[in-house]
């Protein structure tokens, strides 16, 4: 029955039977291979004709052999020319004049092949294959490798521990395999570093900082047997070690707090859940299952709920351009950033090439991205929430923690004070406003006659409309919490009562211009005659505070006040609302009132010549043109700025104390709400969709086998528990080379995030496979665990001495005769420096951004915004430690500057092993930043106050806070006569102490930049 | 060469053989893939190089193609009307509601024997109308400032790869050893659009922060301490290299440390040496006249000019000149005209003096932003980005002058035929300088990268 179908003669079945295969293709594409179907003529015929003919002629630009996908399209496979190029399927079967291939070697449209068209008779061929359906038996290619480049996804094995000729030398077995490599080539291990040299090498490899004097005085004098390994133990256990390797772990994750013109403000609780996880050792199998799909787990507890929501800001936090409006385009590039990701930090694989074309060299379909890609595109990660165009990162609520109520109680009464402060001194302020008409922006306006009366035992009811508002750009635009204040004051100027009245937030929506009734009761009270002021109730924030219409005061029953703003006596200037199209009006001037602000009244028009009193907050920076305005009064000036910088300040504070006693939010992905398989992407362009590719992992990796994807969830578990999965030959062979790189400055495979057929091959493949092995089943997953038996190892104490018969043979020491002499990174020389200096803040975790910062972005004072921020960090963060900076999305500048003269990654980088550079930028750096001078100074003055009279003693701690270690006598000569040389130079314009200690100042300075210091041997 | 040396020596002096070593990573071989020898000794291009170097007027922020050079009277006609096209519905932008289409805010008129269409803005690059091969139909793939000026600079929209500077200068090295390869000038922002990426470290591009508007500022961060006697510098220098060798007699030979002494030697010569690179105090008053120098709307972007003249001069690959604030979201009508003012003279010295100095010939001059705008209003009185199809014009250096390329719809909006996409613009380029695009790789992460990664094809038509 079945080859029936396949007689070419009989039409009516042909096609049919085409149409059929076609559909087929395209809802399960990699079932339809339909050579079992096909008859023996046909697919000889293909064999003996075709696929010579094609690899003569299209290979050279169209297959996985040449590595080249010109057009997007491969000819040496079916997949191939089903999935097409640029222009879609190549072939048609069965239909020659449709399918593009022929088009093009007809020379109709594309002229293929370019140089030479083809025969007649091989066009014929082409035709008549096409005409008979395309029988095509050729399997998809993977890439064209041979077995040994693939080496990375042979089972991992368990290698027998070498035999060598030295039996004494290796502490762990995983020495025994750097022994032996190093006895083959005729070389042996260097000896055992000192005491000093190791200390110092331990305490930054594990803490990125040095050790303190008093710590090397206690490993030097310690002379038990484990003396080492209680130093080992010591740094594993100190909260150091969080902070520092928790690091390498954001040079993969692309963490920043700042991005464009955002703060991702929620970003800290991520890194401090890194750093937590890190220092409570928490298994990596089970750190990846939380990173990826924490939100899938289950939970004992609510803080284990809430860890695992933060852990998910992993995949929240990448160089999203979340400015970007084309939607379409900010979702696929999110997901192709994730699945780079993943696939370099796990798997050692560039996954990415794949969303084009087949990987050229790798074993990587674009079947198996696209597989990755229905997993993330069931994954929501951002949402357009505006202003604007902009984008966030979504938020997932944190439940709240029984035990933060008592601090939530603090945080309520700590609340009401400041407010109740802000208001005293938001009068004040409001004072000024209305002396200084013309000096601010903010409007308030006070009524012009003093006629309400205030009678003591009378009940009054304020009454009003109330709503939010916008002029031209949406940034200002009322937010919640904005408020209009009403104030009735009397004739000093005092408010004997006062209203705030909250606008509620501007919906950004045509018809927002919506208002709300609110009035309030009052009694009576001494004063007769009172005046009505309105204005905002948070002068400063650039925004509008909101509009108000119909304002009445009623006593008694009657009517003692009432104005609905529609008289307007002028309005030269004339507006359009943003959103809304409503007429407004700027420096309009109201019968009744009298006001202030640059642009005195601000009238948007409702319906029918009705109008509604609109109040812009104005800028605090405003009162500058006090002094035009005015004259040049400092008193005055000064008590202005003062009232402005304590209202900025307990506004700040306001803000952060309104984060604690109402919810927490952290980044977080969640599953959409009805995952679904991605169709492929042509050419990785979101515009042109291809077939639908069922969710999975990569095929060739593992099992062998996708893992399957059950239609209710995105399926990141799955891929999480794919990731650690015993037969997953990657995983744990790239994280044992990665924890390996970060101990023994090299990578056993160099090339630390690919493990691909054209990375680095492994100096000892067998020790990798016997580290993978340990840290999947003897260590458990364990970071700590693992890295202990690295720096317990024989291998990792040798010294760093050099050796003329090695150098020869293996200059770049890939065999390990030695340790590698490594330069400190960036972040390590700072926060070195600043604990030598004793400047070093040991305060952790929290948000980074300061409250300065955060201010600037809800504009409520200063004159950074987060687009502009140029790296100037708050000052009770800045001498913490590195990982607790805030960084922005960009090669970090400002105070933080040293981290990009010494090779920090940029934050949009997966970058498993940083640059090491040795440029001139970084010795002017060293030479003349006024970060290396302050610390120079700061350990001056240290060493004044702790040695003050003994120069030599002062030496030697100066040594030892630096270095690490006692000068030798040839170093105490040459510092010596460094100091005597300066301070002899220096003494002329300067008194003896004076140019003595300037002396000592230039001589820290010096030490601190010297290779001593910048290096770990 | 005797022109060239005396010239060089008069503007850059030592400073410039400074600068150079100074970005040369005094630890790394440079991985060499076109020639042999030192990273950045000058290297054979693949074939004749109709341009030995380049220099880019980067207009930062997008210029307003419609209003400058791709008059559109059709657009004149819909002024104020509605728009005639679909504004695209995967886009959600603002300011947007209600848009009309906003006609040629400028008058124009025809320039030169060519009589190229030219804003009356630019009266001045006017007269080098003959000189001007402008295409019209460039197009990028992001309608965003940071990734659409990332794939300019870099040809690429997301990852961290080197900028087109890097690939030029690691491409041909430098001419003259003495200086760097590729110098940008008041780059306004952090190292993103001119870094090495994973190239070595030389072919970074060294930043200019200063101009000689800001007296006592150095050009270069960090390079000078003026809270601290010469001498007491020079002493302290000499410490840290005695320090440095009691340590590596201990040590015995290691490159790394070595690199580090000489790195510090070098800083502190450079310290003393570089601020003379910017030092325009020895120019002719007419030469200052010529750029606009000590009027206030050019001064700063004639003394960009002028010095990215005095660079190409002395050999340096790639020189780029920034002019920020073209973004006219909003007031169109009130900035444009200010910053084609700041732009016209300084642009059209810096040909006229290159081609006084017959150094037109090899030089090409690239001019324009990271994408155009739009043709309807935004917010009533501006324009918003437009990556489908703007104007970028070239001059000098192996193009034909006096023609247009490309054209645009009606409407200045999409590219209609001859369209140039950023990859196919890099290409190009490299073509100019003798390179074959494809040909121009270096490995990283296990593959080859290209400046045009897997597409770009060289524009022959423009050629001359």
């Amino acid at each position: 029955m079945v080859s029936s179908l396949h007689n070419p003669t009989d039409n009516a079945f042909g096609f049919r039977r085409h149409s059929f295969v076609m559909t087929l293709l395209l809802v399960f594409p990699f079932i339809g291979s339909a050579e079992e179907k096909t008859s023996v003529d046909e697919l000889q015929f293909f064999k003996q004709n075709v696929v010579p003919l094609l690899k003569k002629k299209c290979y050279s630009c169209h297959s996985h052999q040449s590595g080249k996908a010109k057009g997007g399209l491969m000819l040496d496979s079916r997949n191939g020319w089903v999935k097409g190029g640029a222009s879609g399927p190549a072939i048609i079967p069965g239909n020659v004049n449709d399918s593009l291939l022929v088009q093009a070697i007809r020379y109709d449209g594309f002229e293929m092949p370019p140089e030479e068209p083809l025969t007649e008779n091989e066009i014929d061929i082409l035709e008549r294959w096409i005409q008979s359906g395309a029988v095509d038996d050729r399997k998809s290619q993977a890439a064209n490798s041979d077995r040994e480049a693939l080496w990375a996804l042979e089972p991992i094995g368990k290698p027998v521990l070498p035999e060598t000729i030295n039996k004494e030398w290796a502490r762990d077995p995983l020495d025994r395999f750097v022994l032996k490599r190093l006895e083959d080539a005729g070389l042996q291990p260097a000896v055992e570093a000192d005491k000093y040299t190791l200390l110092r090498r331990v305490t930054f490899d594990l803490t990125g900082l040095p050790p303190t004097p008093e710590e090397i005085a206690v490993f030097v004098k310690d002379e038990s047997p484990n003396a080492y390994e209680k130093v080992v133990t010591r740094l594993l256990a100190s909260n150091a070690f969080g902070d520092h390797w928790a690091r390498h772990w954001f040079d993969l994750s692309c963490y920043a707090d700042v991005q464009r013109n955002t703060l991702i403000g929620e970003a800290w609780r991520y890194r401090d859940y890194v750093i937590k996880a890190f220092n409570d050792d928490k298994p990596i199998d089970r750190f990846i299952h939380e990173q990826i799909a924490g939100d899938h787990l289950p939970f004992e507890s609510i803080s284990q709920q809430r860890e695992l929501i933060v852990a998910t800001g992993y995949l929240s936090i990448g160089p999203w351009v979340i400015e970007n409006y084309i939607k379409p385009q900010l979702a696929a590039d999110i997901v192709d950033h994730q699945i780079d990701r993943i696939g370099r930090t796990f798997l050692g694989q560039t996954i990415s090439c794949a969303r084009c074309h087949d990987h050229k060299f790798d074993p990587i379909t674009t079947k198996d991205y696209y597989a990755l890609a229905g997993i993330f595109h069931s994954t929501a990660t951002t949402a357009h929430t505006g202003p604007g165009v902009w984008s966030s990162i979504l938020e997932r609520k944190l439940p709240p923690l029984p035990e933060n109520q008592e601090a939530r109680l603090l945080a309520l009464k700590r609340r009401d004070q400041i407010l109740s402060e802000l208001e005293v001194l938001q009068a004040s302020l409001l004072k000024w406003f209305v002396k200084f008409p013309t000096a601010t922006n903010a409007n308030a306006l006070v009524s012009r006659n003093a006629v309400i009366p205030n009678r003591k035992g009378v009940e009054y009811s304020l009454e009003l409309e109330i709503g939010p508002t916008v002029w031209a750009a949406a940034s200002q635009a009322t937010m919640d919490g904005d408020a209009i204040r009403i104030d009735l004051i009397d004739t000093s100027g005092s408010s004997v009562h006062s209203f705030t009245v909250l606008s509620g937030a501007w919906s950004k929506q045509n018809d927002s211009q919506q208002f709300r009734k609110r009035s309030y009761e009052f009694s009576g009270g001494a004063s007769d005659a009172l005046r009505i002021r309105i204005s905002t109730a948070h002068p400063g924030n650039q925004r509008f505070a909101g509009a108000v219409d119909n304002l009445r005061i009623i006593g008694n029953g009657e009517t003692v006040f009432e104005d609905d703003f529609n008289t307007v006596a002028a309005a030269p200037l004339k507006g359009k609302q943003a959103h809304t199209d409503l007429e407004l009006l700027a420096r309009a001037t109201l019968n009744d009132w009298e006001s202030s602000g640059i642009n005195s009244s601000h009238l948007v028009h409702r319906t029918n010549g009705n109008y509604a009193l609109q109040i812009f907050s104005g800028s605090l920076a405003s009162f500058g043109k006090v002094e035009e305005a005015e004259g040049p009064d400092a008193t005055k000036l000064k008590e202005v700025r003062e009232l402005e910088a304590q209202i900025g300040r307990l506004s700040l504070e306001l803000e952060s104390l309104t984060g604690q006693e109402s919810a927490e939010y952290a980044l977080a992905i969640t599953d959409i709400e009805s995952p679904e398989d991605a169709a492929i992407y042509r050419r990785g362009d979101f515009k042109l969709l291809g077939d639908i590719t069922p969710r999975g992992t990569l095929s060739t990796v593992g099992t062998g086998v996708g893992v399957e994807v059950s239609d209710s969830t995105s399926g990141r578990l799955q891929l999480a528990k794919w990731l650690t999965a015993p037969n997953n030959t990657l995983t744990s062979r790239v994280l044992a080379n990665r924890i390996w790189h970060h101990i023994f400055g090299t990578g056993i495979v160099s090339t630390v995030d690919y493990f691909g057929v054209h990375g680095e091959r492994p100096s000892h493949p067998k020790l990798l496979d016997y580290l993978a092995v340990c840290f999947q089943e003897q260590n458990r997953w364990s970071l700590k665990t693992t890295i202990q038996q690295l720096v317990l190892s024989s291998t990792y104490r040798m010294s760093s001495a050099s050796n003329s018969k090695a150098i020869g043979i293996d200059p770049d020491n890939r065999l390990l005769w030695r340790m590698p002499r490594r330069r400190l990174s960036g972040e390590a020389i700072r926060d070195g420096m600043l604990m030598i200096s004793g400047e070093l803040d040991t305060a952790r975790g929290g948000s980074s951004l300061g409250l300065e910062l955060q201010g600037n972005i809800r504009g409520a004072g200063g004159d950074v915004n987060p687009a502009t921020w140029g790296g100037i960090v708050p000052d009770y963060i800045k001498n913490r430690r590195a990982v607790y900076q805030p960084l922005k999305r960009e090669r970090p500048v400002g105070d933080l500057e040293i981290l990009t003269v010494f090779d920090f990654p940029h934050p949009n980088d997966i970058t498993g092993a940083r640059a090491q550079t040795t440029v001139a930028t970084q010795a002017l750096f060293l030479l003349n930043s006024s970060f290396v001078k302050s610390q120079a100074t700061a350990i001056n003055e240290r060493l004044y106050a702790e040695q003050p009279a003994h120069e030599v003693k002062r030496i030697e701690r100066l040594y030892m806070l630096v270095l690490n270690r006692l000068p030798s006598p040839s170093e105490l000569e040459i510092t010596q006569r460094f100091l005597d040389t300066v301070a002899g130079s220096a003494i002329d314009t300067k008194g003896h102490a004076t140019a003595r200690k300037l002396a000592w100042e230039q001589l820290c300075h010096g030490l601190l930049v010297s290779n001593g210091f910048l290096f770990k041997e | 060469m005797n022109r060239r040396k005396v010239l060089h020596q008069a503007a850059c002096g030592f400073g410039g053989l400074a600068l150079a070593a100074m970005l040369r990573d005094s630890t790394t071989r440079a991985n060499e893939s076109i020639g042999t020898g030192m990273a950045l000794s000058e290297k054979r291009p693949h074939f004749n190089a109709r341009a030995k170097r380049i220099i880019f007027l980067y207009m930062k922020g997008g210029p307003s193609q419609m209003d400058l050079f791709d008059y559109k009277p059709q657009l004149a006609k819909g002024d104020g009307s509605g728009l005639p096209y679909k504004l695209p519905s995967d886009e959600e932008t603002v300011g947007l509601d209600g848009t009309k289409l906003m006609g040629p805010i400028s008058s124009f008129s025809n320039r030169g024997e060519s009589g190229l269409l030219m804003s009356n803005w630019l009266p001045s690059l006017g007269k080098q109308a003959d000189k001007l091969c402008i295409l019209k139909a460039l197009q990028c793939d992001s309608p965003n400032h940071g990734v659409a000026e990332r794939q300019l600079h870099t040809g690429n929209l997301f990852d961290v790869t080197p900028s087109m500077g890097s690939w030029f200068s690691y491409g041909l090295g430098t001419e003259n050893q003495e200086l760097p390869s590729y110098i940008t000038i008041l780059p306004g922002e952090g190292p993103r659009n001119f870094s090495s990426a994973f190239l070595p470290a030389i072919h970074q591009g060294m930043a200019l922060q200063e101009v000689g508007l800001t007296p006592g500022r150095a050009p270069i961060r960090h390079l000078t301490d003026t809270s601290i006697d010469e001498s007491i510098q020079r002493k302290r220098v000499d410490l840290i290299k005695a320090l440095n060798q009691q340590q590596l007699q201990r040590l015995e030979a290691d490159q790394k440390m070595e690199g580090v002494i000489e790195s510090f030697e070098l800083a502190f010569r450079m310290q003393m040496e570089t601020p003379k690179l910017v030092d325009l105090s020895n120019e002719t008053q007419g030469m200052k006249d010529l750029y606009g120098i000590d009027q206030p709307e050019t001064n700063q972007f004639g003394r960009q000019c002028l010095l990215a003249r005095r660079f190409a001069e002395a050999g340096v690959r790639f020189v780029q000149v920034t002019l920020d604030g073209w973004d006219h979201h909003q007031k169109i009508r009130e900035k444009l005209p200010q910053l084609s003012k700041q732009c016209d003279q300084p642009t059209a010295a810096l040909l006229q003096d290159l081609e006084q100095r017959g150094l037109l010939e090899d030089t090409l001059v690239l001019w324009g932003g990271e994408f155009g705008r739009t043709p309807h209003a935004q917010f009533g009185n501006g324009r918003e980005h437009n990556p489908h199809g703007f104007t970028m014009w070239m001059a000098g250096g192996g193009v034909q002058g006096g023609m247009t390329y490309g054209t645009t719809d009606d409407f200045a909006y999409h590219a209609v035929d001859g369209a140039v996409h950023i990859n196919d613009l890099h290409a190009t380029l490299l073509h100019l300088l003798g390179i074959n695009h494809e040909r121009l790789t270096y490995k990283h992460h296990g593959r080859p990268f290209r400046l045009t990664d897997v597409a770009g094809q060289v524009v022959k038509e423009i050629l001359a």
